[in-house]
């Protein structure tokens, strides 16, 4: 499903269709997927569309920028330690359109539509009055790479370390969306992340721009296409871990 | 000495250049006091309001610098006195509400307990805040109407804001038959709930029986919704839970009584289908 087609184009895998026919010098883009349909016109002479696997904290509506994933169990997290563990977390698709001919580049990227095969939830991270709403994903934690749908589901490289000289039980993470470096190929969706344990509640989460294998296509980031500026490269989590 | 030479009446050459002074440094304390609450307040107030304000407390300090000086320029403040204590107080008595209202509205714009679109309930109106100004707050009511609410109002009476936590709970009742299995009820109820998007996963929801009601067992469900997504939350939420547990086999009753009649003895079975 990920990659880059010329129009018209029809996709169709595993719950979820993606068609842009033409009518009289105009296309008709149309999406199937997760129970939703969606059509839209593009105009424009020379295009070509790109699905690419984004930052998954857009569905159900644009709340947040923030992706909480819980740990089906607590990670207890020797004094001074790092391990490095794995986690899924759910996989959201953006289509864009992408002007060709001349006068293409990567600068005329569009965003045009954006779904998700996975679940969908959010949840609180912190308190009602000073908290931040997130997107919701429970994620077991694995000491190898798992298998996973990478049309529902992507694989994250976490390195979990401690700067504290206690013990640090966590049962979560959160992770910012401008901040994410996303991966793909046919078989996995990826990033790199590193969480460093600063205090009793606290913690930094931060990314690497690293495939987890070899042979990985950088996913396009919908935040640069956004022209959203990012003023900072890592997060702090401040309510608890 | 030139300083004590007397230019007209009793007042001296010093006198004259002490009242130039005081002028002097009235207009430099008015400047730099207005740049310093325009500077202060930039961020919290509208620059129209703002440049009111400043102005006012320009020419506040300058009438205050000038009428200081009058008596060091020959004139008696006490005829002013007596002539402006009246005016004083017939502008007090007819502007008191002005007043009020404008020192409301500069309090209101300092601590900032609504702004501007968020869904607000001040004094029995509630709706959307259109503009906060100096004198009055603008608000549009869920139906439209435009409600001007004087500052002085807003700053007595109690603010509900609905959306300045980023999460808030709204509640429902949901009734099912006293033959029903509340248990499975709940169970359902909460597998809706969970499957529902915009339901915070935490905090978590809450099903339970409130209350045994008069025709039915009445459940108390509380969910947890994004502050700004909760009446799209509370729209939806109820007829899918309603469709969940009707699907479960259970039924949301309606009103009913059940009549003995003493001559048949027999009572009526309350668990008959």
């Amino acid at each position: 499903m990920f990659g880059q087609y010329d129009i018209p184009v029809n996709v169709e895998t595993g719950g979820c269709a993606i068609r842009v026919t033409e009518h009289d010098g105009a296309f008709l883009y149309h999406r199937e997927a997760g129970g939703e349909t969606t059509q839209k016109w593009i105009l424009a002479d020379q295009c070509r569309l790109l699905v690419n696997p984004v930052e998954p904290v857009n569905r159900p509506n644009e709340l947040t920028q923030l992706l909480l994933i819980e740990f089906e169990k607590p990670v207890l997290v020797e004094p001074k330690g790092k391990k490095t563990v794995f986690l899924t977390f759910p996989v959201e698709v953006g289509v864009f359109v992408s002007k060709t001919g001349e006068g293409g580049d990567e600068g005329m990227i569009e965003v045009i539509d954006g779904f998700t095969l996975a679940g969908q939830k959010l949840t609180l991270y912190g308190d009602p009055d000073n908290g931040q709403i997130c997107r919701y994903w429970m994620s077991g934690v694995f000491p190898s790479m798992p298998g996973t749908d990478p049309r529902r589901e992507g694989v994250m490289e976490i390195e979990i370390s401690s700067g504290t000289d206690k013990w640090a039980e966590v049962t979560r993470t959160v992770l910012s969306a401008p901040h994410m470096k996303l991966y793909f190929s046919d078989r996995l969706v990826s990033m790199k992340a590193r969480m460093t344990i600063t205090g009793e509640k606290s913690a930094e989460t931060a990314f690497t721009d690293q495939p987890v294998e070899e042979g990985m296509q950088k996913s396009v980031e919908l935040y640069r296409v956004r022209k959203m500026a990012v003023l900072s490269t890592a997060f702090t989590m401040e309510h608890g871990l | 000495m030139i300083l004590e030479k007397v230019i007209y009446n009793d007042v001296t050459l010093l006198d004259l250049m002490i009242a130039a002074g005081i002028l002097l440094a009235a207009v430099l304390a008015a400047r730099i006091l207005s740049l310093v609450v325009k500077k202060q307040l930039r961020d919290k107030v509208k620059d129209d309001s703002l440049k009111l304000v400043a102005r006012i407390i320009h020419y506040g300090v300058m009438l205050t610098a000038f009428i200081s000086v009058l008596p060091l320029l020959g004139f008696s403040l006490s005829g002013l006195l007596v002539a402006g204590g009246i005016t004083g107080l017939v502008i007090g008595f007819a502007g008191q509400k002005i007043g009020s209202n404008l020192l409301s509205g500069i309090i209101l714009m300092v601590e900032r307990p609504v702004k501007i679109g968020q869904q607000v309930g001040i004094g029995g109106t509630e709706g959307y805040v259109e503009d906060v100004n100096i004198l009055s707050t603008i608000i549009r009511t869920y139906r439209g109407h435009f409600v001007r609410v004087p500052n002085e109002k807003v700053f007595t009476e109690s603010i509900t804001n609905y959306v300045a936590n980023v999460a808030r709970r709204f509640d429902y009742t949901v009734g099912i038959r006293y033959s029903d299995d509340a248990e499975k009820a709940i169970e359902v109820t909460m597998a809706v709930i969970d499957d529902f998007p915009l339901a915070l996963k935490h905090p978590a929801p809450r099903v339970f029986v409130d209350n045994l009601g008069d025709n039915s067992v009445n459940l108390a469900v509380w969910v947890w919704t994004p502050s700004t997504e909760w009446f799209e939350a509370r729209m939806h939420l109820l007829w899918k839970i309603k469709k969940g547990i009707e699907a479960a086999g259970i039924q949301v009753p309606f009103p009913q009584r059940v009549v003995w009649f003493a001559d048949k003895a027999k009572p009526s079975n309350r668990d008959e289908k």
